[in-house]
This record gives structure tokens, sequence and C-alpha cells, in this order.
């Protein structure tokens, strides 16, 4: 299993942030980078990182915060609750 | 020196740290985005950044137009001075700072708004969290000693009709800042208000913060596997 | 005898206007144009002239063909594949029947499908060629989204070219095209779509613009194509290394790495040319083969897989043997 670090810390790299600069309400459109090309940057990156598993998770792109990403790789088993 | 780009609503700013001086966070960047959205329409006014670090707050602020044209910081740390006027001077704005321990350096001096930028978290966690590397942090342990002395000394530095602006963070004996808030204040209300996940430098001290807590001294959600803390921003104010 | 269907030819039309991204960062000062760039990896795009409509640019896309040895009354079918049609009504089949002056017993209908166009387009032709005494067919795939978007949509205007392609399909007895992986999930009809456009009036919302949900078409396309090709591998008993070419629609860069990542596909094996022509939806895929034709990537015998998917949800992919 994935932890949460390893989930924001891909976040992070997604959007070419500083490590630790994301809040757990960070969403699309709070921050510059985060836009909707950054939202699909983040919706790749965290594919690559859980190998594949996030493709068919059907609601994971409606997840715009860092809060509801989080809820929704659990709800999927993906980390720790 | 390093130098970082802080965002703001339309534009970003280029800053430099100095050695010894504090990073801005993600409490800095809640607390200058809490500020702009509620200062009811305030502009070119007499505005102090208290603990100023770098100077990031106070240079936000006067780029969006809320302060004069000259701004107003002071921080107990030697090297900030002339961090703070190299910042000012990169992003052409005029400053006016001191050093000094919180109001010291500003005798019978009164402002519009006042910004509390100093240090507001346990002092044991500012040890092991590497926030403060270099930089001192004497908010006991508690993290309450300093920003209660600031909201009691804050009303005598404040115009008719000012405000005060402070972050309260989870980290630290919440209870006792919003209990002077409310004692020196008539209006004390939350402005904002953000999450956090503990940062990978504190993993290996949950025992300590978990002791803190028991202790009531901080407090934390354990979720999602690690540990949520939070940042609030407060404004308090007096009815004219 | 069975009968087959064989592409004889792809022409195609781009308008002359072009689109690039130091045009759109003037109009949009606040873009970050590198990081737009970047993840879409498009350059340019191809706009229509304010008064220059799909059936204009189809109609040239057409006419290079005839220049090509087939003569208009060799031609017994035209499909037409677009979302931007000059009328709901009637076809614009029936129109382009008439200016390119093809014989009245010509069967002219027109498809309304976008990415996954030219599969399905290809998929009727070759059934029609199969089935019946038809000896030729044009297929026209055409779009104008630009005139759909709005100025200052950062999701959808850094995508999008306008373009038209012509393909002719010729009846053939040895099997070139086929067979066909089809798919629909119209469960996400609103993800990709253009509001107020038809009889169903949507108050407060401005008529015919294109809106696009990225992440719920991203996630589709990542959860669709690899299981398309796949299905279609199984179905003809081929495995990757037997596809000497992969031709996606042209969604961009971010989708093409993506799919290209989930299949474990090699670049070369992936022709690529969103760069410099941007996503022209149907036209998509009818262009990358001319293109990929002219670059010497098809040879004599290479087996070619093309993948179409996007608005609808629909998908399609299909194998070409150049015989």
């Amino acid at each position: 299993m994935k932890t949460t670090d390893e989930v924001i810390l891909t976040i992070e790299s997604a959007l070419e942030l500083e490590k630790g600069s994301l809040s757990m309400d960070t969403s699309m459109g709070s921050i510059e980078q985060w836009d909707s090309l950054g939202h699909l940057s983040i919706l790749s990156s965290l594919d690559i990182l859980f190998d594949g598993l996030i493709a068919p998770i059907a609601n994971i792109s409606k997840a715009q915060s860092v809060n509801e990403i989080l809820d929704i790789l659990i709800e999927n088993k993906l980390i720790e609750k | 020196m390093e130098k970082f780009k802080f965002n703001l609503t339309n534009t970003a700013i280029d800053l430099y740290l100095f050695d010894g001086v504090f990073k801005p966070t993600g409490t800095t960047k809640l607390l200058v985005d809490s500020v702009i959205s509620n200062c009811n329409g305030v502009v070119n006014k007499k505005i102090l950044d208290l603990g100023s670090g770098c100077g990031v707050v106070a240079i936000s602020l006067n780029k969006e137009g809320l302060s004069e044209n000259i701004f107003y910081a002071s921080d107990l740390n030697e090297n900030t001075v002339e961090c703070v006027m190299y910042n000012a001077n990169k992003n052409n704005c005029k400053v006016n700072v001191k050093k000094g321990s919180l109001f010291e350096p500003w005798y019978q001096e009164k402002f519009d708004l006042i910004i509390d930028d100093i240090s507001g978290v346990s002092s044991e966690i500012a040890e092991i969290s590497g926030w403060f590397d270099g930089v001192p942090c004497a908010s006991g342990v508690g993290g309450d000693i300093l920003t209660n002395t600031f909201l009691e000394d804050s009303v005598n530095y404040l115009n008719t009709g000012g405000l005060v602006f402070f972050p309260v963070i989870s980290f630290s004996n919440v209870k006792s800042i919003l209990s002077t808030a409310e004692k020196t204040f008539d209006i004390v209300e939350c402005v904002g208000r953000s999450e956090f996940m503990l940062p990978e430098s504190m993993h290996s001290s949950i025992d300590i913060l978990e002791k803190l807590k028991e202790a009531g001294y901080i407090n934390f959600q354990n979720k999602f596997g690690t540990i949520i803390w939070y940042t609030e921003i407060y404004k308090a104010y007096n009815k004219t | 005898m069975k009968l087959y269907s064989i592409i004889s030819d792809i022409q195609y039309y781009l308008p002359s206007r072009l689109l690039s991204n130091e045009d759109l960062v003037s109009d949009n000062p606040d873009w970050r144009m590198d990081d737009i760039e970047k993840k879409t990896g498009i350059k340019n795009r191809y706009i229509c002239e304010d008064n220059q409509t799909s059936k204009d640019i189809a109609l040239l896309a057409c006419e290079k063909l005839f220049k090509n040895n087939i003569k208009r009354s060799e031609i017994d079918f035209l499909i037409v594949v677009t979302e931007s049609p000059e009328y709901i009504a009637p076809a614009m089949s029936c129109d382009l029947q008439n200016i390119l002056n093809l014989k009245t017993s010509v069967a002219a209908f027109d498809i309304n499908l976008g990415c996954s166009g030219f599969v399905y387009g290809l998929m009727i032709a070759d059934s029609i060629l199969c089935a019946n005494s038809y000896n030729n067919g044009i297929l026209v795939c055409v779009d104008t989204y630009s005139k759909y978007i709005s100025p200052n949509d950062r999701t959808c205007r850094p995508l999008f070219s306008d373009a038209a392609s012509a393909t002719l399909i010729t009846r053939s007895q040895s099997k070139s095209v086929g067979p066909f992986e089809l798919g629909t999930d119209g469960s996400g009809y609103q993800d990709l779509i253009v509001q107020n456009s038809g009889t169903k009036k949507q108050a407060n919302i401005e008529r015919n613009l294109l809106h696009m949900d990225g992440g719920a078409v991203f996630m589709f396309t990542m959860r669709t194509v690899p299981k398309v090709v796949n299905d279609l591998l199984k179905k003809e008993k081929y495995k990757i290394e037997d596809i000497d070419l992969f031709v996606f629609h042209q969604a961009s860069k971010l989708v093409i790495d993506n799919i290209k990542r989930l299949l474990k596909l090699p670049d070369q094996k992936v022709y690529e040319n969103y760069q410099l022509v941007g996503n022209t939806v149907s036209s998509s895929i009818p262009i990358a083969l001319a293109q990929a034709k002219d670059d010497n990537r098809l040879k004599k015998g290479s087996i070619v897989m093309i993948v179409g998917f996007g608005v609808g949800l629909s998908w399609g992919a299909t194998l070409i043997r150049y015989i």
C-alpha cells in the first residue's frame, strides 16, 4: 500500500511545486499550477504511482482537492484510512 | 541566499532569503490571502507586519494595494532587517523596518492594520519541525506566550477602527490564545483555515506530538494514516 | 467471391490561418503558455476564417482527391462525418454531392461523431462495399470546433484545430481493413458537449459553446483505449509486436503519452503529429495516416492499428494492412 506522503509528493511533483507546499484543502483553481492541465498531470502521475490502478476509478477525476483525492484513494483501499 | 516565488492573486513576487531568516510556509500564504479577502475594502492604510521574516506579508499587501506607499515591519532577528530591505528594494516597495521584540520598536506609533507574523507553535514542535532552522522560537511549550503578549499589547498600537490579524496553529494551545483574544477584543472571527499533513521531517517524533496532545498543549487529527494539523486565521477588532 | 475494401487515397485540407502559442498569449496574457505547450504538446492550430465553413474546407479536401485519377462519376457513396455542419438539416453530404457534381445515384449521408468518427465511417464504408455492387466511396471527416470555442477557454482553445479530410475507399479482392472493435459509453455524454446547440434549449448557457470536462475525458481514454487495443489484438490473434504502427486519435501529448505508457509501446511504434497540426477531431486519424505515409512510416505490408476515441463517449479501432 502506498503512503499518504507518497501521494502528496506525487501531487506536488505533478504540479511542479516545492515539497511541503500543499495543504489538505489545496484545490483545483486555488493555486496557479492546479488548473485543468495541472489536474490531468495529477491524474496521470497518480496512475503511475499506483501502477495503473487509478485509471479504472470512474469518479477520481471529480476529486478536485487534496482531501477529496485522499478520500477516494481510501475508498478504493489504495492508502491507509 | 535562496530565491523563491510567492504567488499573489494576479501576479507573483520574487523574494530572497538570507541565512537564518524564516522561510514562508502554507500558514504565511493563508495569512496573506485571508488579510486580502477580509479587509473590508481597506486600501492605502498604515500596516505593520510584526515578526516579518523576509517581509513576504508586508510586501504582498503592499503589492495588492492595501498599504500606503511605505510599509512597516519589524523582527527580532538580526538578519531580517537587511533581508526585508533587500526584498523591498527588489520589489519597488518603500519600507520602514526595525529590529526588536514585539512592539518594542514602535513606541507611540498607531496603525490601521497589524499582522501577527510571529511564531505561534509549541517550542517543542519548533525544535523538531525544521521550520525554524536557525530562527529563534521562544513561544513556550504551548506556543502561546508570544501570541498572547502580542494580542494584549496590540490594542495600544491600533488606530480607531483598526484591525488585527493573527494565525492560530493547532500545534499550539488554541484555547489559551483565543481566550486572550476574546478578553482583549470585542469581535474575534475566524476568516481562513487550512489543514496540513505532518511533514516528513516530523514522522520520527510522533510520540512527542502525542505527549503534547495528551497534556493539552496542541491538537491534531489522525487521518489518512498520518497526522493532520491546521492553521486558522483570525481577525479581531473593537467596535467603534 | 468475398469482397473487401481498401483505402486508396487520403487527402486533407488545413485552413491557412495559423493560431500559434504566441497568438494565444497575446489574446490571454495570463495564460502560462510554456506550461500549456509542455502538457498538450501542441504548437500550432489551424483555424477557419470567420466566413469559412466545414462545407468549404470539405470541398477543398475532396477536390484534391479528384486531382488524383478518380473520376466523379465513379463515386457511389459519400459519407460525411461532422459535428459542425453548416445546417442541422439537410445533411451536409447532400449539399456536397451537388457541389462536387457527383451522380444523383450516390448514397449520401452524415454521421454525427467526432474523434471516433473516422473508424465508424470506415466500418460503414467497408460494410457498404462488401455487401453491394458499389466500387468507390468517399469518407469525408470535417470539423470546425473553433467556432464553438470561447476565446478564453484555456481547456479547449489550445487543443483544437479545424480540418477536413477526404478518404477514397475502394472495393478490393484482398482484405485490407478490419476487423473493427467499437464501443459507446453514453453516461459520459456531458463530458464533451456543444451546449445549447440543438432542440434542447438551455437557459443561461451561451448558444453553441463547447464544454469539455478534461479530467473525465482523460480518465475515459486511460480506461478505454488500452482495453480496445488489447481486445482487437486478441480478436485477430495478434500481439503488439505484430503491429508496425499505431495511429491514435491525436488528442494531445498527455493523452498519447499515457496510452503509450499503459500499453508499453515504444515511441517508434506510435505516430504523432499533434505538435504541428493540433487536435483535428474526426480528421485526426486520416491526416495522421496521410502524413505517416509521406514520412515513409507506412510501407507495403505494414499493419497499422488506428484507434479513435472521444466525444460521446465513443471509441473505435481497426486494423489496416497496406497492400
